[in-house]
């Protein structure tokens, strides 16, 4: 696995807008990019692997996969939820949920890998099962990147093929169950990178032979029959045109939905199988960093893992953790650190980054070391793999770099190819 | 650990760039009401429970028609059981007897005349019937007849085309009675996140 630098493209602002790519540049990036300023999307250089890299990194995402559904189980029926952080509500939500998983859609999530290449093992850094985003990028915009610049060489992506497909038996699955083909979709808006998740979502849909419709999350309204109680929980939620919701695809975090003012009427429309929900609660278990030290209990040693536990006390002295709150996302409140004695901080931390996350509690995790290349002009870009699973299986990875050691929501995306 | 795929599915050279620029552009497709809506007619459809409400939109006469003809479509096609708790068990919310006089076709092709009295067979009751109103405003095509399971899933023909809260037996009034809705219940946490959703 190395990284290469090469020109990019002279027109590839606009070529990647033509694609529907219009949150390719994102203030806050580091700067080290195709454009030296802003730029998220950045083809001033791409990793190249070999096939047998690519068959290592399909590998550990199947096994880790089937591994976090182990996990899931387990702390389901160990009832350690409560350590998650979790409410109680969204405890019962989940618990239903998985044990309704046989006909609740799941459509995809995103491992993070640390990987130094060759013979190493990828090292699960976490799980993004439950509103993953950087999909189109990696499915479509690195793809039409390839077919332009490399078209003699490969991708490891098949990812829309995976979606269609994984789509297609949503198609059956709500056929079997009575429910309505026409599908909502949201997020938060304004937010164009969540929104162009939105717009590929639903296009890969439609490509099944679904229905749908995006709506802000804001619009999603909640209704009761005239006849009941105002505050009963026997209504349904309905889009802008009140028109019923009876699935929705949701770029919108469980606990979040769950906390907010509609959460009980939510709770009770899911339990009640009056509403589907894409991904299915029991999703936010493997999307929660609990699940790390949840994993290294059940499977010790495994190469695919790092240590991971829920009191840092248990490191030894001299170890390089990485504090990470459980709900947190696109690096939010993480700190890399230096343990003592007894898990105290030697000295600072080595980097963190702030955010709204950490009352929930924490999971400390060993530091793994990430693929690291310096270019011509002093930059040290640290790459970590995102790799997808759709319906289940590994379906292909894109790339995120920084020169921090923390990945975040504005850390670059590089393409890759691989040669045999 | 086994590995679960062991077919390498990482390259296809197919249209990838597939129809989302259209749909970009075209902004959020609508949600089809019915199969038969091609996209292509601008076609509305809406389900009606009596005539006063439908009289609202298409006049009196004309609604007094449709709910005769989705009614006898609805006597003739309507699945024939030989019990109530038959015809239930097959999903339906709710189930009537079959008229006197109507011809009930056998599995063996052969017609059998429904009795006049006692003993009659079952059929799922008829929830409203379904109309299409054409972009001029004009209705398109006939009325047919809509079904609700027991979920409260509503069908016509097969094809789902909406849904009432379930253990409803009527869409009488208006479609169904529902209250003003009530917005924003999902916008809390990412107000306090101050960010999308995303991971």
């Amino acid at each position: 696995m190395k990284r290469i630098s090469i020109a990019p493209r002279a027109d590839w602002a606009a070529k990647v807008e033509a694609l529907g790519f219009d949150w390719h540049t994102a203030s806050g990036a580091d700067g080290a990019g195709t454009d030296g300023a802003g730029a998220y999307w950045d083809e001033s250089a791409y990793w190249q692997l070999t096939a047998a890299e690519v068959d290592i990194l399909e590998a550990a995402t199947d096994d880790l996969h089937a591994m976090c559904t182990a996990a899931t189980g387990y702390a389901i029926e160990r009832k350690l939820l409560p350590y998650f952080g979790f409410s109680p509500d969204m405890i019962a939500v989940v618990e239903d949920s998985w044990a309704n998983r046989k006909t609740e859609p799941s459509v995809y999530g995103r491992f993070d890998l640390a990987y130094t290449g060759g013979e190493h093992a990828p090292k699960l850094l976490e799980y993004n099962a439950d509103t993953p985003t950087g999909l189109y990028e990696a499915s479509v915009v690195q793809w039409t990147w390839l077919e332009e610049r490399f078209p003699d060489h490969d991708q490891f992506n098949s990812i829309h093929e995976g979606l269609v497909a994984a789509w297609g038996k949503v198609k059956q699955q709500l056929k079997n169950s009575s429910a309505s083909d026409a599908l909502h979709f949201t997020c938060v808006m304004p937010h164009a990178e969540d929104e162009g998740t939105l717009r590929y979502m639903l296009d890969t849909a439609l490509e099944a032979d679904l229905s749908g419709k995006i709506l802000n999350a804001a619009d999603i309204g909640w209704t009761t029959p005239e006849d009941a109680h105002p505050s009963s929980l026997d209504g349904e939620f309905v889009d802008a045109d009140n028109q019923t919701i009876s699935t929705l695809f949701k770029i919108l975090p469980w606990d979040w939905l769950l906390a907010d003012k509609f959460g009980p009427a939510l709770a009770h429309a899911v339990m009640h199988r009056r509403l589907n929900v894409i991904e299915p609660a029991w999703k936010a278990v493997m999307a929660n960093k609990a699940i790390l030290a949840v994993l290294w209990e059940m499977y010790p040693n495994h190469p695919n893992l790092l240590p991971a536990f829920m009191d840092r006390r248990a490191f030894p002295k001299g170890s390089k953790v990485v504090a990470k709150p459980l709900l947190g996302r696109e690096g939010a409140n993480i700190s890399i650190a230096e343990l003592g004695d007894d898990g105290a901080v030697v000295g600072g931390p080595i980097e963190s980054l702030g955010g709204a996350y950490g009352d929930e509690g924490y999971v400390y995790q060993a530091l793994a070391p990430l693929a690291e290349s310096t270019d011509a002009a002093g930059h040290t870009h640290r790459a970590i793999i995102g790799s997808w699973v759709i319906d289940h299986t590994s379906r292909g990875i894109g790339i995120r770099e920084d020169t921090n050691l923390i990945t975040h929501n504005r850390s670059r995306f590089v393409p890759h190819l691989f040669t045999e | 650990m086994t590995i679960m795929n062991t077919t390498p599915l990482r390259k296809s050279r197919s249209a990838r760039k597939s129809r989302y620029v259209s749909v970009l552009l075209a902004g959020a497709a609508a949600v089809a009401l019915s199969a038969c809506d091609d996209g292509t007619n601008n076609m509305s459809e809406t389900i009606y429970g009596d005539t006063t409400t439908c009289a609202q939109d298409f006049g009196s006469q004309a609604c007094a028609d449709a709910q005769n003809a989705a009614k006898a479509e609805h006597i003739q096609q309507a699945p024939k059981f030989a019990t109530k708790e038959e015809c239930e068990a097959a999903g339906f919310s709710a189930c009537e007897v079959v008229p006197a006089g109507t011809a009930v076709t056998n599995a063996d092709g052969t017609q059998t005349q429904q009795a006049s009295s006692g003993g009659g067979m079952f059929m799922p009751m008829m929830m409203g019937y379904m109309m299409g109103r054409m972009m001029g405003g004009g209705m398109s095509g006939p009325a047919r007849p809509v079904y609700a399971n027991r979920d409260g899933y509503l069908y016509t023909g097969g094809t789902n085309v909406g849904r009432v809260a379930p253990g409803t037996t009527s869409l009488s009034g208006s479609r169904v009675a529902m209250r003003a809705p009530e917005r924003g219940g999902f916008s809390g946490s990412a107000n306090r996140f101050a960010s999308g959703g995303g991971s």
